[in-house]
């Protein structure tokens, strides 16, 4: 019915319609070619250029101080009490420019030489030192002869870990084992503690969730979480704030304590363990006693656990001359196997463990004589790489033993001196007091320390490398 | 006595009509004495046209010379100096006949008028009944009188003469031109007063006549044809309505200066000008606010002529002989005065419903009832999981404001206290104050209004639209179908689904910015309310400023014929002068913040108001057929194999709408044809640079302009256009009779189309909302942090959260307050701001290393600094992060919820900045009084009238029907 419109529409109405749509039309036509050709676009992006990128920001993190902590008094198990007991206070020397004692403020150990079963009051040695100020190193020893307790207690003193690994002791009868943790931070570690035996994985109820207050040192019984273990793996866990585990395994042969070994944490499993620094006696020294009774753990063992599968292991004994021994195994995953290392000679030996698949090391070694024998583990050593720091207990012989399993030689420096190791070999140096090590490339080290009746061990750690810058987005 | 008349005839122009005039002079029945021509014109060529049209004239004449700009009060002074001399006394017998060169007399004019004064020796002045010189039936003026206040009235004004007002004799004052005045009369009065120039003259002669004494008649019979009214004649041009009431304003308020008794004069002086301005404000309210600026001048141009009113003063007190009394019963009855108010009034409506005739409207029941009805019920279907929602939350949706914090506190200026609790405010979006008028409407609970925001607004986009449309289509059913494609569009569902709380707006307002400004040509009020629609779509969506001016600027050229001042000095100030005021301190903002580098800062200039979210740009014809964004491919994963087809179905109505819209072109209204080219290329243009403009980080994301409301500016064109083409076909005939043919079919046909089309896009969006794949959902609580955080807000309102969340190979760093980020604390200035590091983001940095590393700095003063009690890290409570962070003794773990672990800083310092409400700066306070006006502009005071276009209401009878005046 569009003709009813026609005459309602004037020849102006007829112009202005033309005139807007043709003026709509052009309009049109410029619209659709701007938008087809993108030019307004093109030229608005040409103008503001590419879009920016937020910027990112590297922050160096300011390093924390270094923190170490000490083993504190070596710890028994007192013949009726349940609970641990330290017997005085150990003694402690430090490496580094500029340390900083102090000590934990809480422990649930017993004063041996209170008569009312107090609490000690000598609390582990917390000693820090500003990263800037280079390596640190500290050792603490005690050498304890009394009735419940004899033997030399030496260990390292050990940096805050989310996770360590303690291979040593056993929990059959007459020996024991107390488990110590300490939390030199300042908030809550709440801890898990995992066990490995021979026949495989302990379960124990006591053992997960563990809480470590800060500034406290708690020492559980191992025995009471593996009872009659003759050969115990341990897993230390920590979710909140790393803490400081150590092992104190102690022999009582009938009535008369007989040794004492302080264990320190090794590494995560791997699949190549290096353990520096074991001493073996002489046959005709540790020989005799080993065919007593009760003394069947007097002697070289190797202890090995593949935790999570199946593992076929090479050992390797390096020497510091002749060539090296080597002994394959099998190990069946999750159990602990113990190897004793009989017939290799005697004098300072590093063993090197080489798996198909991750697993954790450590070494029995004893001396002693007729009336009073030492046992220490020797665990599995940490990669050093870059500079560390070494403090000697003021106590019996030391020696250091650098071991490069590597294949080409590497010029350790030792105070300022090169000492070259060579590709898979060892090289060892008596030692005492402090030493600074500069390592230019990988290499395991790790100190003994003996004398007649008492032998100890103690790790070289290496210096934790200076964080990376962190990325950071802000808007 | 017979009387000797003398003519006076001024001249301001020659031309035809001072031939006509001088030709009607020389036929008179009863011819004057002699003639007087007072020349004003300052044109040397007249003289031939006076002696030939004088040629024969049966009296002496001679012409008198006055300068160009001689008042007519002086020219006839001239004259009768020319005639009588310079003051030499008058005999009594002596008249005077004042007569213009655009006043044609009849030819027994002079006759009557002559007849009269002789008969009455008390008449000293007698008038003619003027009537229009162009249309000779009608009375131009017939007689004057005042109302009780003073103000002249005509007693017949263009009225069409049917010797109504025959009977009339004694009156009050007759008009100037024709008047028959005794010479010594006139000159004992002081002649005419030069104040009263151009208007007013003749009142006010007659008034002093009437107080001297004398008698003024009107004498029906005699009749002069008058070309001008005085203002014109004197002016020489046709003034504007405007002038013509600042001219008549000001001679009342002079004269009420000079018949005011002397006590109430100083009262009168002072009052003057307060009074003119709440006039001037009356005016804004009736809609005149033309008349706004001549009030106020009037009133300053009276007090001006301060010098004339004394001298005129003292003339009337020394020829008055009578009281005021005595003319009382000659003024206007108060009565009368309304009743003549309220007959102008009705010839105003008259007019404006013959205006509305001329352009029919869609009568709106029962189509928009229904149109409602329907849009509710597809809005339940679509948003259905939105119903009962407390809040709603996602995409560019967050709370409206956090509890503890006033509404109105950052609608002008927002603190920007992510760098520091010392920070300085910076201007708020324009956008803001929209959010806080939207949160007030639920003044208990602001953020309530977001969520009937959202699920009223197809219902309200449709009825809304449904009166834009009624401006331009004509049928009820198309204006609903039009409607209805606008309220289903994929713009408006698309800014709803993913929570475009700025682009809803704006596309609710778009159809009444249209359909304002189509009409503001119109009306005053119109014009208010095209301000008010421009204020909203351009708070809302600043990237359609330039879309908005060019319309603006279009539609006042489309009307330069008919009114161009009231277009470009009234309407466009009106309409874009408001909106601008509320855009410029963030455009002040803005500039400072570009530091000279304006060109490649356009996007943040544009940026969408609120949280931005991310989207897809759709290829230029995908924005022409109505969709900006390209599908998400969810939607493939839903339909499977049927996606293609839907992928193809979803353009089909843009399709079908512009092919109905080319051919609008062809057959449509200018108008429609107008609005067509123009929405469709400037949105098409728009919507295709928009995605190109960068508006700064959300979060990590970069951010551009949505072109879905620059596509939803397309889409108004193409169904305004569209539809206007099947709105031309009539169903019915003009007797009601339904026709058949191809025309109508057709026109079915397509409609029909055009409505199911119409589902296609509400289908998709409905199956992205129910599959969960639309970011706006509804949630319990409005906040963006964990609730621990969010009841410390409560007490803090300014309480500090760093938000670390750990990305691919980096920790992006964030500072939240109070509860979390809402919607009148977020700023486009602070999103777009350049990616320079500021001294607060360093200090972020070092704080998040601090944290999320072991460090052995403390964290301890920046906490304090920047008043920060939590700590969210969005990581897995494993990572090295939260690792780290847990052994921080300065933090204690408070919870660990989906969005992260949070810790809460030990002894925080609480942050002791208090909420200051942002006020209105200099601009916001002149944006604010012209709201003002554009607001009581935009009040529907005066009634509108609605054009039908149903023929029924026509009173055409139908074949066969009997009709009453048969009977």
């Amino acid at each position: 019915m569009t003709s009813e419109y026609s005459p309602q529409h004037g020849s102006r109405n007829l112009a202005s319609r033309t005139l807007a749509s043709v003026v709509a039309t052009i309009a049109l036509v410029v619209g659709v070619l701007l938008s087809v050709t993108a030019l307004p676009a093109g030229i608005v992006q040409s103008l503001s250029g590419p879009v920016p990128e937020l910027p990112l920001v590297g922050v160096l993190p300011a390093e924390p101080d270094r923190v170490l902590v000490c083993m504190g008094p070596g710890l028994s198990f007192g013949s009726a009490s349940p609970e641990p007991v330290g017997y005085g206070a150990p003694s402690e020397v430090f490496a580094g420019d500029n340390p900083l004692p102090s000590v934990l403020t809480e422990t649930t150990v017993l004063d041996g030489f209170s008569l009312e079963g107090a609490l000690t009051t000598t609390y582990p040695v917390v000693v820090s030192q500003p990263a800037e100020d280079g390596p640190l190193a500290g050792v603490s020893f005690q050498n304890l002869s009394n009735l419940n307790s004899r033997g030399f207690a030496v260990s390292e003193c050990q940096e805050p870990r989310s996770e360590t690994w303690l291979v040593g002791g056993d929990t059959t009868t007459g020996r024991q084992a107390a488990l110590s943790l300490a939390n030199p931070g300042d908030v809550p570690a709440t801890v898990n503690i995992d066990i490995w035996g021979a026949t495989g994985p302990i379960s124990s109820p006591l053992s997960q969730g563990v809480l470590v207050q800060p500034g406290a040192q708690r020492v559980l019984s191992l025995a009471g979480l593996a009872p009659g273990e003759p050969s115990p793996v341990i897993r230390i866990t920590s979710t909140g704030v790393g803490v400081v585990a150590t092992l104190h395994a102690s022999i009582v042969r009938g009535l008369t304590a007989d040794g004492l070994s302080v264990i320190t944490g090794q590494p995560e499993p791997t699949t190549e363990r290096v353990i520096p620094g074991v001493f073996l006696a002489p046959e005709d020294v540790i020989g005799p006693l080993k065919g007593r009774e009760g003394y069947v753990d007097v002697g070289g063992a190797l202890r090995l656990l593949a935790p999570f599968a199946d593992a076929s292991v090479t050992i390797r004994i390096l020497r510091a001359s002749g060539p090296p021994t080597t002994t394959r195994l099998d190990l069946v995953s999750g159990q602990v196997r113990d190897l004793t290392l009989d017939e290799l000679g005697s004098g300072d030996v590093a063993v090197v463990v080489e798996s198909s698949e991750p697993v954790v090391a450590a070494v029995r070694q004893s001396v002693g004589t007729e009336s009073a024998t030492d046992t220490s583990w020797a665990g599995s050593s940490y990669p050093l790489l870059g500079s560390a720091a070494l403090a000697i207990p003021t106590i019996g012989e030391s020696r250091v033993t650098f071991v490069n399993t590597g294949e080409a030689p590497v010029a350790v420096n030792f105070d300022g001196r090169d000492l070259e190791v060579p590709g898979g070999g060892l090289v060892t140096r008596p030692v005492f007091d402090v030493h600074r090590i500069v390592a230019p490339a990988t290499v395991f080290a790790a100190v003994s320390v003996r004398g007649e009746t008492i032998i100890g061990n103690l790790q070289v750690l290496p210096t934790p490398p200076a964080q990376e810058s962190l990325r950071v987005i802000v808007r | 006595m017979r009387a000797s008349i003398t003519a006076i005839l001024v001249i301001r122009q020659g031309g035809e009509q001072l031939a006509e005039s001088l030709k009607a002079l020389t036929t008179q029945s009863r011819p004057v004495d002699s003639l007087v021509l007072v020349d004003s014109s300052a044109d040397s060529t007249l003289g031939p046209t006076f002696a030939s049209a004088l040629a024969d004239a049966p009296f002496i004449w001679s012409v008198t010379s006055v300068p160009y700009t001689a008042r007519f009060a002086e020219a006839v002074e001239e004259g009768i100096a020319a005639a009588f001399g310079e003051d030499a006394d008058i005999p009594d017998s002596e008249w005077v006949w004042l007569l213009r060169d655009d006043s044609i007399a009849s030819e027994s004019a002079l006759e009557r008028l002559v007849r009269s004064v002789e008969s009455a020796p008390l008449v000293k002045i007698a008038g003619p009944k003027q009537r229009m010189a162009e249309q000779p039936g009608v009375i131009r003026e017939m007689g004057e009188t005042m109302t009780r206040f003073g103000e002249r009235m005509a007693l017949a004004e263009r009225e069409r003469d049917q010797a109504q007002y025959d009977r009339l004799s004694d009156v009050l004052a007759v008009g100037e031109v024709g008047m028959l005045v005794e010479a010594a009369t006139l000159r004992e009065l002081g002649g005419f007063d030069p104040g009263l120039s151009p208007l007013d003259g003749g009142l006010d002669l007659c008034v002093r006549a009437r107080l001297a004494g004398h008698r003024v008649v009107v004498v029906p019979r005699s009749v002069v044809y008058v070309g001008a009214g005085p203002a014109d004649w004197s002016a020489r041009k046709k003034l504007s309505s405007v002038r013509g009431h600042l001219l008549a304003r000001r001679a009342w308020l002079y004269r009420r200066l000079v018949y005011a008794p002397p006590w109430l004069l100083p009262v009168l002086i002072l009052w003057m000008l307060p009074w003119a301005v709440a006039r001037a404000a009356a005016q804004l309210f009736v809609k005149r606010p033309d008349f706004m600026v001549s009030e106020v001048l009037a009133a300053i141009g009276a007090l001006s002529q301060l010098g004339a009113v004394f001298p005129a003063r003292a003339v009337l007190s020394s020829h008055r002989v009578t009281t005021w009394a005595t003319i009382d019963s000659l003024r206007l009855d108060p009565m009368d005065v309304r009743k003549r108010k309220s007959i102008s009034k009705e010839a105003n409506r008259a007019r404006e419903e013959e205006r509305a005739a001329r352009n029919p409207q869609p009568a709106i029941f029962p189509t928009l009832p229904w149109l409602i009805l329907g849009l509710s019920a597809l809005s339940g279907i679509v948003f259905g999981r939105w119903w009962g929602a407390d809040f709603l939350q996602g995409g560019g949706l967050i709370p409206l404001v956090e509890s503890g914090h006033g509404l109105w506190d950052n609608a002008w200026a927002l603190p920007a206290l992510q760098s520091g609790l010392e920070a300085s405010a910076i201007p708020a979006d324009p956008a803001a104050l929209l959010f806080a008028l939207l949160g007030t409407l639920t003044w208990w609970n602001p953020n309530f209004a977001v969520v009937i925001l959202f699920l009223a607004a197809i219902p309200l986009a449709g009825a809304i639209a449904w009166w834009g449309f009624s401006q331009v289509l004509t049928k009820p059913w198309t204006t609903t179908l039009a409607a209805f494609v606008w309220a289903m569009s994929p713009p408006l569902l698309l800014a709803l689904a993913d929570g475009r709380i700025g682009a809803v707006v704006t596309l609710l307002a778009l159809p009444w910015l249209m359909g304002t400004l189509i009409t503001a040509h119109e009306s005053w009020q119109r014009a208010g309310q095209a301000s008010l629609a421009t204020l909203v779509a351009t708070a809302a969506t600043p990237s359609l400023w330039p879309v908005v001016i060019v319309a603006v600027v279009v539609a006042a050229l489309s009307r330069l014929l008919s009114s161009p001042l009231r277009m470009f000095a009234g309407v466009v100030p009106l309409v874009l002068v408001p909106a601008a005021l509320l855009s410029l301190p963030r455009f002040i903002g803005w500039w400072d913040q570009a530091s000279g580098r304006w060109w490649d800062n356009w996007g943040v200039l544009f940026a969408d108001p609120g949280q931005a979210t991310g989207f897809v740009p759709a290829p230029w014809w995908s924005v022409a057929v109505g969709w900006p964004e390209v599908l998400p491919d969810s939607l493939e994963e839903f339909f499977g194999p049927a996606s293609g087809v839907i992928s193809v179905l979803i353009f089909a109505l843009g399709a079908l709408l512009i092919l109905l819209a080319l051919l609008s072109l062809a057959l449509g209204q200018a108008r429609t044809s107008l609005l067509f080219g123009l929405l469709a290329s400037t949105g098409l243009v728009a919507a295709t640079v928009q995605p190109a403009l960068f508006s700064g980080f959300q979060a990590t994301t970069a951010v551009f302009v949505w072109p879905g409301v620059a596509t939803g500016v397309i889409l108004l064109g193409i169904v305004v256009a569209g539809l206007s083409v099947l709105d031309r076909v009539d169903f019915h005939d003009s007797l009601g009779n339904s026709v058949k043919g191809f025309a109508p079919l057709s026109t079915r046909i397509v409609g029909f189309g055009v409505a199911v089309l119409a589902l296609v896009a509400p289908s998709v969006v409905a199956v992205q909302a129910w599959t969960g794949n639309s970011p706006v959902e509804a949630v319990s609580a409005s906040r963006t942090m964990p609730a621990f955080v969010a009841a410390e807000a409560a007490q803090n309102p300014n309480v500090g959260t760093v938000v670390i969340e750990s990305t691919d190979d980096a920790y992006f760093v964030t500072l939240e307050r109070g509860s979390g980020a809402t919607l009148m604390e977020s700023s486009t200035l602070i999103r777009g701001r350049d990616t320079a590091l500021l001294d607060s983001d360093e200090d972020l940095a070092r704080l998040a290393a601090m944290l999320v590393r072991p460090s052995s700095a403390n964290p301890g003063p920046l906490f304090e600094k920047y008043g920060i009690s939590f700590v969210l890290l969005r990581d897995s409570p494993e990572s090295e992060a939260a690792l780290t962070i847990a052994q921080r003794p300065e933090l204690i773990s408070a919870s660990a919820v989906d969005s992260g672990q949070l810790w809460q800083v030990k002894n925080p310092r609480t942050a002791s900045v208090v909420a200051q409400p942002s006020e209105p700066g200099l601009a916001g306070q002149w944006f604010l009084g012209l709201l003002l006006v554009a607001t009581i502009l935009a009040i529907p005071t005066e009634r509108r009238s609605r054009g039908t276009s149903r023929p029924i209401d026509d009173a055409v009878p139908t074949l066969g029907e009997e009709t009453s005046d048969d009977l």
